[in-house]
């Protein structure tokens, strides 16, 4: 006897069947030389610092809002199988589970909408075969995981308006949650569910408890996260704002700010989600045949998008990167052999993949407190390497605490040298601020 | 009436027919030897090996959480959905014609509840059941003559008669319920406890439930709440408990078809069936939970009722210990007893199922029980960074651990406020964030229940009420529809 599968059943046999697809897409474009993005290294880095119980490991899991604890955890029980399944292939496979689901999620809820089954897989299937999807998820970067997460938080929220039901409600707020430790920039979206929720509920006088209930329960899981967040760096590096840093020093770049605090946030990604959730419950709005007519409509139209070009989606190189791999770490290996050379932050982790190690010579610090390096230097020369501020070097740790160092040094630094992207400065002696 | 030798015969048939699934005794001697066996292994592997043991067994632990929190929220996911419930209109129950209807049979187990007796009474009046068809047994005990003389005071209607048991140990509740199944008239029967509120349509639901939901499903079971949740912290902490219990896990559990363990009240059998089991088992002090275990074992089925019956949540700490270490102790009754034929219920139920079982009624206990062991490690890691806690944390360990502390303890506060803000106690859903306080009375209770399975096995700690009335509590009964309800 054969068993058909029933609701949940399509929903697994679907979603395997797109991460098989997206593991043959990554087998006919990826090779053992293929590069990812940065963050895909840094992550790596991460990982294998965590894994060796490392504290530096600890600290990149919490230390920076750029470089957020979710997909690390997640990629992290991957992380030491055999290539191309671990090391930084697992953000990879991280992104394809994501797109899977993503691709499953868009099916479920174009067919609970009113579009036909076919058109609705189909579209789906169009969605998830697209360019900008495939690359994405072949980068190894986390905007999928974010992408997937803030579709599902749109789709509860939808849902939620229609229902009222308490599991979309509880799902909603769990997704948050995951979206804010995913990229925290949904922490605008935690705000504006914040002011949506509240809203639905006023046309209909309601008592002040179950108003107060509905935030406790939508306002839960993002707080707890947050206050987890928090509490972890007071814990692990001192200071409980360590990995906000960055958002502190946006006042410096009034001009762009809002630009700075979106960056790297892949807005385009957050608004076809956006659309992919909102147009087909519109369209399910409806009644009767239009509203078939209208969903199957609705599905194909959000899945356009993901096939047209995108203006300013040049692959972002990691200039830098390079530099540091092919010019900068040769030239400290080899002209600075006996001298002790500093390098600050996440971009340490971030050289490339796991065969390209730093020199030995070469010490890698998340914390930038520089006393324990320094006491260990045996009269040696020590040195601090410095990234130039653009990108997301901007919120490296030695660019927030001395803004204006690549530019002109400091007090306790002396010029030695220069990159295109980086700049050498030998340290004369310690930073005064620096924690004992 | 006196009791006749054939019914005193079926109070402790289940020790003649069916030792093996009897608790009067605690522990067999196979599993003696199985524990020591055990014992040993783990007593060479710390002397030889410490570090590595102990390592190896923090990590058992840690995978036995994990799977209990994946497995309780798949419980939530399904509850929060479409349960099984079963459920009728009040148009369907109106609809109901008084000669359609069979006997009912109520039984009352009663002991030191001379506070209770007045509004049980009323209660009881108050039910939506023809009284023609309805048959109450109030089961009185011989040595608590306070109880028996209220009432013999009472002008009692004609379909409540009172059951005197004669003084005999164990001196438990199911003992006076079997002696009242030799009593029932009814083609169904279920038990309230003296303080019971049920809504006043619940058997004309559970008759409908009977007759939708097949002979295969023996018992229903109705869901409990407290009429006095906001008497103060302790009954709030409870209440939200036993929303979550009732109105989250246990339709979960009905949902995947696992056996339910039952609650103490409120569970409605077909007599016939009941009988065929051997009725309760007068040895057990959670018989509720074990007949649960021993109807899926059957191969019998128990669906949630979707209707609820109020009760008063204790609200005086000691009294609450006791009567949480009665349930421990009495959970790990029940396990010990289904661990005698270990396989028995996985051939009969499958893997699925039994797994479900295993995590709730061993789980739940043991769970109870090693929680602060590893509370007491983490507040040593925390003040103190002792290596000695970091050692028995290597990777992945430390990471599943992580997991358990941060997300694990997560699901079940949101869980609890979930349960809270479902049941439509809106003003309960901040109280959530204190359950982490109530889980350390729980394991105060667990640990106390479970020294007394081995000190005083078959002892019942009886559960005061009347603290409510003493304190000029009004009661609160409100439906559950006040919940996600509220909006629709």
């Amino acid at each position: 006897v054969i068993r058909r599968p029933g609701r949940t059943g399509w929903i697994v046999l679907l979603f395997v069947a797109l991460a098989a697809t997206g593991g043959i897409v990554a087998s006919q474009r990826l090779s053992a030389e293929s590069q990812f993005v940065r963050e895909a290294y840094i992550r790596a880095g991460v990982s294998e610092d965590l894994l060796q119980g490392h504290s530096r490991g600890r600290q990149g899991l919490i230390g920076s809002l750029y470089y957020s604890p979710l997909p690390t955890l997640l990629a992290l029980p991957l992380f030491r199988l055999p290539r191309p399944l671990g090391g930084e292939w697992a953000f990879v496979v991280l992104g394809i589970l994501s797109a899977a689901a993503l691709g499953t999620a868009a099916s479920y809820w174009f067919r609970r909408n009113g579009a036909p089954m076919l058109i609705g897989l189909a579209a789906a299937l169009g969605i998830f075969l697209s360019p900008h999807l495939c690359s994405s998820m072949l980068d190894g970067s986390s905007r999928l995981l974010s992408a997937a997460l803030l579709f599902a938080v749109f789709c509860f929220l939808l849902n939620w308006l229609s229902t009222r039901h308490i599991r979309s409600l509880a799902y909603l707020s769990l997704g948050l949650m995951l979206a804010l430790i995913t990229r925290y920039q949904a922490a605008l979206l935690v705000l504006a569910a914040l002011v949506i929720v509240p809203a639905a509920l006023l046309p209909r006088y309601r008592p002040r408890h179950y108003v107060e209930g509905t935030l406790v329960v939508l306002i839960a899981p993002p707080v707890y996260a947050a206050l987890l967040w928090i509490t972890s760096n007071w814990l692990i590096m001192g200071d409980p704002w360590f990995f906000a840093r960055g958002v502190g020093a946006l006042s410096r770049f009034a001009s762009k700010a809002w630009y700075l605090f979106l960056e790297g946030s892949d807005w385009r990604f957050a608004l076809l989600a956006l659309t992919a959730a909102l147009l087909p419950w519109m369209a399910g709005g409806l009644s009767g045949k239009r509203r078939t007519a209208a969903a199957g409509m609705a599905a194909i139209l959000v899945a356009i998008p993901f096939w047209l070009p995108w203006t300013g989606e040049a692959p972002v190189t990691d200039f830098a990167g390079a530099e540091l791999r092919e010019q900068v770490l040769p030239t400290l290996r080899t002209g600075y052999a006996d001298d002790w050379i500093v390098i600050s932050g996440y971009r340490g982790y971030g050289i490339g993949p796991a065969g390209a190690k730093l020199p030995a010579n070469v010490q890698h610090t998340l914390s930038f407190y520089l006393k324990p390096i320094l006491d260990d230097t045996h009269e040696r020369r020590a040195f601090l390497l410095t990234p130039r501020p653009v990108g997301p070097d901007r919120w490296e740790d030695v660019n927030l605490k001395f803004p204006g160092i690549y530019e002109n040094g400091t007090a306790f630094t002396v010029y030695e040298r220069s990159w295109e992207h980086w700049r050498l400065w030998r340290l004369v002696r310690l930073d005064p601020t620096d924690r004992q | 009436m006196g009791i006749l030798p054939e019914e005193w015969r079926f109070v402790y048939r289940i020790v003649h027919e069916r030792p093996e699934d009897c608790a009067n005794v605690v522990i067999t001697r196979g599993q003696v030897v199985a524990l020591l066996a055990l014992l040993i292994v783990l007593g060479l592997g710390i002397a030889l090996a410490p570090v590595m043991t102990l390592t190896m067994l923090n990590g058992l632990l840690i995978a036995f959480y994990l799977v209990l929190v994946l497995y309780k929220l798949l419980l939530i996911h399904l509850s929060l959905g479409a349960p099984r419930d079963l459920d009728f209109p009040p148009e369907e129950i109106a609809a109901l014609r008084d000669e359609d209807l069979p006997v009912y049979t109520i039984l009352v187990p009663l002991y030191h509840e001379t506070e209770s007796l007045g509004r049980m009474v009323d209660g009881l009046q108050q039910l939506d059941y023809p009284k023609e068809k309805l048959q109450v047994l109030l089961l009185l005990e011989e040595d608590d003559p306070a109880t028996v003389d209220a009432v013999r005071g009472m002008t009692l209607p004609e379909f409540i008669t009172p059951v005197i048991t004669p003084h005999s140990t164990p001196k438990t509740k199911p003992k006076a319920c079997n002696l009242g199944l030799a009593r029932t008239k009814g083609e169904f029967v279920v038990i309230y406890d003296a303080e019971d509120r049920p809504e006043p349509d619940q058997l004309k639901k559970a008759v409908l439930g009977f007759r939708a939901a097949g002979s295969e499903t023996v018992c229903l079971q109705a869901r409990l709440n407290f009429y006095n949740q906001r008497q103060n912290l302790l009954t709030r902490l409870f209440t939200l408990e036993y929303s979550m219990w009732f109105d989250l896990y246990l339709p979960g559990i009905g949902d995947l078809r696992a056996p339910i363990p039952l609650g103490g009240t409120s569970n409605h059998f077909r007599t016939g069936k009941l009988r065929e089991l051997a009725g309760w088992d007068p040895f057990n002090v959670t018989e509720d939970c074990d007949l649960g275990v021993r109807l899926a074992r059957k191969g019998y089925e128990t669906r949630m009722l979707a209707s609820t019956t109020w009760e008063e949540a204790c609200s005086d700490l000691p009294f609450w210990v006791r009567q949480r270490s009665r349930w421990t102790k009495g959970y790990i009754q029940t396990y010990l007893v289904a661990l005698r034929r270990p396989f028995g219920l996985l051939r009969r139920i499958g893997l699925t199922r039994s797994a479900g079982f295993h995590l709730m009624v061993g789980g739940t206990p043991f769970c109870l029980l090693i929680n602060p062991v590893y509370w007491i490690l983490t507040l040593v890691w925390f003040l103190f960074r002792w290596e000695g806690v970091s050692a028995l944390f290597p990777f992945p360990i430390i990471l599943w651990g992580l997991v358990c502390l941060f997300a694990g303890n997560f699901v079940f506060i949101y869980s609890t406020l979930l349960a809270a803000y479902r049941r439509g106690y809106y003003d309960l859903v901040k109280y959530s964030l204190l359950v982490p306080f109530y889980w350390l009375l729980m394991s105060i209770g667990a640990w106390k229940g479970c020294i007394q399975l081995i000190t005083r096995p078959n002892y019942w700690e009886k559960t005061k009420h009347g603290f409510d009335i003493e304190a000029g509590y009004r009661e609160e009964v409100g439906p559950l529809s006040g919940g996600e309800g509220a909006d629709s």
